[in-house]
């Protein structure tokens, strides 16, 4: 479904991204990365979605090379992505900002969306004067829209307690499984990455350190050298 | 033959004198860019001001006396600016700020109207710089020479003071690294009010200087303004040695230029200001004075 | 779409719903239509040729006003020389009139296509810069193209700094060039260019196109990570808020039938950038009525000395105060919460960001 080839971006000297390759073959999978600051997860995300261009390396979605696509032409094709830092219209009501992409991309349940992420409350509210946990899940729903096939989510659960990262990736988990969506989830909390994520991708210093099920990627001892001084 | 004529070192003295002025003023737009992060579209009009009164001045006293409180004044003037309207928008965007000296430029040029009048104004050059010189066997206006050896002597006092003295080290930490650079407890504030200052004072200075040399009229400051931000810009925004070098290239393309061709000469500048803010459009984050 | 109906059903979450839009809509139009027919016979009420000059005058300042301000509201980039827009304008004019000979019809027709077309290249160009090397762009243009008319090679084109006086025979809309030159012949076409111009802004705005222009302005980047092309759309404000300046520049022709190099002064496009900052780019008629308010200022104030103190004054206090301008915060005082637009309502719709 998503094949990556030897990416590598490098910034001047810095090699952020450094030959890594994996592959996420089905739809509705949950598939996790993870790895320590600096391991080049976002640079990752950047790269796959068209937010950076590779120095090296290519993205296969569908079978299909997409290397040399523009960002709105990677999401008019089904790939979508939420942000680290919340990416969302401040000025806009936060239906205003959903009915626009929806209506651009043809999504006909809008309303599903909302349900499903629990965006009903803040509908009809201006989206910088909401929870900081309901505008996260508005960088999310913006992601949703349309019918991706392919989603990135960058730290969906940044600056969530444990209690509201664990109910979201309830709610991510759901969503891949009912949409048949394929979700690519960078996050920092290791065990609700273990906990809900179907197959994982470890990341170090630009490289990968393993990939494969939950139980395989946490015994690997290379994933738990990088991790030492970190629970994992 | 006729060729040959136009490169004497006349004409090179020419863009010289006009790469003097221009360096003068650029400077000064640069060291407020870099400290302050402002684009003062003030500059323009800041030196025009300093251009009338200058004459004024002159015809009062002499040359001297203006070229001594003109720029004294202006610095006045940029301590009003400094307290009205940049710190107080210090958190404000870019663009809400440049309007503001925008906005300034237009009141200053409706006064300069209202109090000089539309009239273009004659400045003599003072006695002791009026005449020429003898310049490779051709006589040579001595006021130009003048203005040369001004212009040049600015640019190594700029020189010396940014990298030996106190202030000027950290003028250039400030505009390098603003943050650490207060950590490390220098006093941003009072120091971006020494530079923007320094930049008005600057404009004042380079106005009186022009006196004698161009045509005081109050179109004076638009066409000066965007020369001005042409070398900042091409000079890369902040870089003082950049902005020398870019007016020095400005006033050798001016001058030989419109030998040539006067056409090429008006669209090259604007050309080349295109180029860079539209393919390079680096600095323009954080200008860095150095 | 059930979730949905049960969301527009609760008042406290409807965006606004589809009858209050509309009813909105047509009090506009209504209102606009009303305003455009009694202001046809504003010459039966003012009989003073001064006056009426000096509110033609304000309307030549608003037209610029309103491209500047519909072109800041959408697009969040501002035209400090928009003088190159409407002086180039009033100059192609004079020129096709001059020089190719054409009567004032086909003149005008001349105008407005090639001016809109050359902004759309233009903005194709320069349109993608970020807010401050923009600003710069547009002034360096407009002191290029003063420069250029000012060769002296090309003065039998230019007129050089005589500028570029022109008569044609014929007429424009049934118009003589001598009732043209007057303010109470000129008035009608002066008139409902600007409810035109207006108009055109209004539609825009308020038309998907406008939607997708805010959004970008917004966060450009979510835009196109949600699919749209960010680019077109800038090109097209770009090129409406040039036609619009072209309109200006040639009702100066028409009216005045001279093209001056001051028309591509730093201070021309200045006065309409000031007026639009004083009225507020928030909504259509805030660039006109600042416009107004500088062009009247200008008569009263003139004479002492005292205007440049307060166009000064006026500029940073609104820029500091209101950032909405002077309609927007009429309009914030005035509506009711629920009928604000969203925008105005955040109060995050500085002048230029």
């Amino acid at each position: 479904m998503l094949r990556v080839e030897d990416l590598s971006v490098a910034y001047g000297s810095v090699r952020a991204l450094d030959g890594v390759s994996l592959e996420v073959k089905e739809s509705g999978v949950l598939h996790g990365i993870i790895g320590p600051n600096g391991a080049g997860k976002s640079t990752l995300m950047d790269a796959i979605t068209g937010r950076r261009k590779p120095t090296r390396g290519r993205v296969f979605v569908d079978g299909r090379d997409i290397t040399a696509l523009s960002v709105a032409r990677r999401r008019r094709l089904g790939m979508s992505r939420s942000f680290q830092r919340t990416s969302i219209f401040p000025g806009l009501r936060v239906g205003e900002q959903l009915e626009l992409v929806a209506s651009h991309l043809g999504e006909r349940n809008l309303a599903g969306i909302v349900e499903t992420l629990n965006l009903a409350h803040v509908y009809g509210e201006i989206a910088d004067r909401i929870a900081y946990g309901d505008q996260r899940r508005v960088d999310i729903a913006l992601a949703l829209v349309g019918r991706p096939s392919l989603m990135l989510l960058d730290e969906p659960a940044a600056g969530l307690s444990t209690a509201e990262t664990t109910i979201l990736f309830e709610h991510l988990a759901a969503v891949v499984r009912d949409r048949n969506v394929t979700a690519l989830v960078v996050e920092h909390d290791v065990d609700a990455v273990f906990r809900f994520c179907d197959t994982i991708t470890a990341l170090d210093l630009g490289r990968v350190l393993a990939n494969g099920a939950p139980a395989d990627v946490r015994k690997d001892p290379r994933v738990i050298a990088a991790y030492l001084g970190t629970a994992a | 033959m006729a060729f040959l004529h136009a490169f004497s070192p006349a004409q090179f003295a020419n863009a010289l004198a006009l790469a003097s002025l221009l360096t003068i003023l650029a400077s000064g737009l640069a060291l407020i860019f870099g400290l302050r992060d402002v684009m003062n579209f003030a500059h323009g009009a800041l030196f025009m001001l300093g251009a009338y009164l200058g004459y004024t001045i002159s015809g009062l006293f002499n040359f001297w006396a203006a070229l001594l409180i003109v720029p004294f004044l202006l610095a006045l003037l940029g301590v009003a600016f400094e307290y009205a309207a940049i710190r107080p928008l210090q958190k404000r965007s870019q663009m809400d700020v440049a309007l503001v000296t925008f906005g300034l430029a237009l009141i200053l040029s409706q006064l300069v109207i209202k109090i000089w009048g539309t009239a273009p104004l004659a400045v003599t050059a003072p006695p002791s710089l009026a005449g020429s010189t003898d310049l490779f066997g051709q006589p040579y206006p001595t006021y130009r020479l003048f203005l040369i050896a001004v212009g040049f002597s600015v640019c190594v006092a700029l020189a010396a003071w940014l990298n030996y003295t106190r202030s000027g080290m950290n003028v250039r930490a400030v505009s390098q690294h603003p943050t650490v650079a207060r950590i490390l407890g220098v006093n941003t504030d009072r120091l971006g009010l020494l530079v923007v200052c320094m930049g008005t004072g600057l404009a004042g200075f380079a106005g009186v200087l022009a006196g004698p040399y161009l045509s005081v009229d109050p179109a004076l400051g638009g066409s000066i303004l965007i020369n001005c931000l042409i070398v900042v810009v091409i000079g890369g925004l902040g870089s003082i040695g950049g902005a020398i070098a870019a007016a020095v290239a400005f006033g050798l393309t001016q001058v030989f230029g419109s030998l040539l061709s006067p056409t090429l000469a008006v669209m090259a500048p604007y050309l080349l200001l295109f180029f860079v803010l539209l393919w390079r459009p680096q600095g323009f984050g954080r200008g860095r004075v150095g | 779409m059930g979730a949905l109906q049960s969301l527009a059903a609760d008042p406290a979450t409807r965006p606004r719903s589809a009858k209050t839009r509309s009813a909105s809509v047509y009090m506009t139009v209504a209102v606009g239509g009303a305003l455009t027919v009694l202001g046809l016979l504003a010459p039966t009420a003012i009989h003073s040729p001064y006056y009426l000059g000096l509110l033609i005058n304000a309307i030549l300042l608003a037209i610029s006003a309103v491209s500047i301000g519909f072109l800041a509201h959408q697009s969040g980039l501002m035209m400090f020389g928009a003088a190159a827009f409407t002086g180039s304008a009033t100059y192609l004019y004079a020129i096709a009139i001059t020089q190719f000979g054409w009567n004032a019809m086909a003149a005008s027709a001349f105008t407005l296509s090639a001016s809109t077309g050359l902004s759309a290249v233009i903005g194709a160009l320069i349109v993608r810069a970020r807010p401050l090397p923009f600003a710069m762009l547009t002034l360096a243009l407009a002191q290029m193209l003063r420069s250029f008319v000012l060769i002296t090679d090309f003065r039998p084109v230019t007129g050089g700094d005589d500028g570029l006086p022109l008569s044609f025979e014929g007429a424009f809309f049934d118009f003589s060039q001598a009732q043209l030159s007057k303010p109470e012949g000129f008035w009608p076409v002066a008139w409902l260019a600007l409810c035109g111009v207006m108009a055109l802004a209004w539609v825009v705005g308020r038309s998907p196109i406008g939607q997708v222009l805010r959004a970008i302005k917004v966060n450009e980047e979510r835009m196109r990570f949600s699919g749209f092309d960010t680019y077109g759309p800038r090109v097209l404000a770009f090129a409406l808020a040039g036609f619009m300046a072209a309109v200006a520049g040639l009702l100066t022709g028409l009216y005045t039938a001279f093209a001056s190099p001051e028309l591509l002064d730093f201070s021309t496009g200045g006065n309409a950038l000031v007026s639009t900052l004083i009225g507020g780019v928030g909504t259509v008629a805030g660039p006109a009525l600042g416009a107004l308010l500088y062009v009247v200022g200008q008569d009263r104030f003139g004479a002492t000395g005292d205007l440049e103190f307060l166009t000064g004054l006026g500029v940073v206090l609104v820029i500091y105060l209101f950032p909405d301008g002077v309609m927007g915060f009429i309009r914030g005082a005035v509506a009711k919460p629920g009928a604000r637009d969203a925008e105005a309502q955040h109060g995050g719709e500085h002048a230029a960001s």
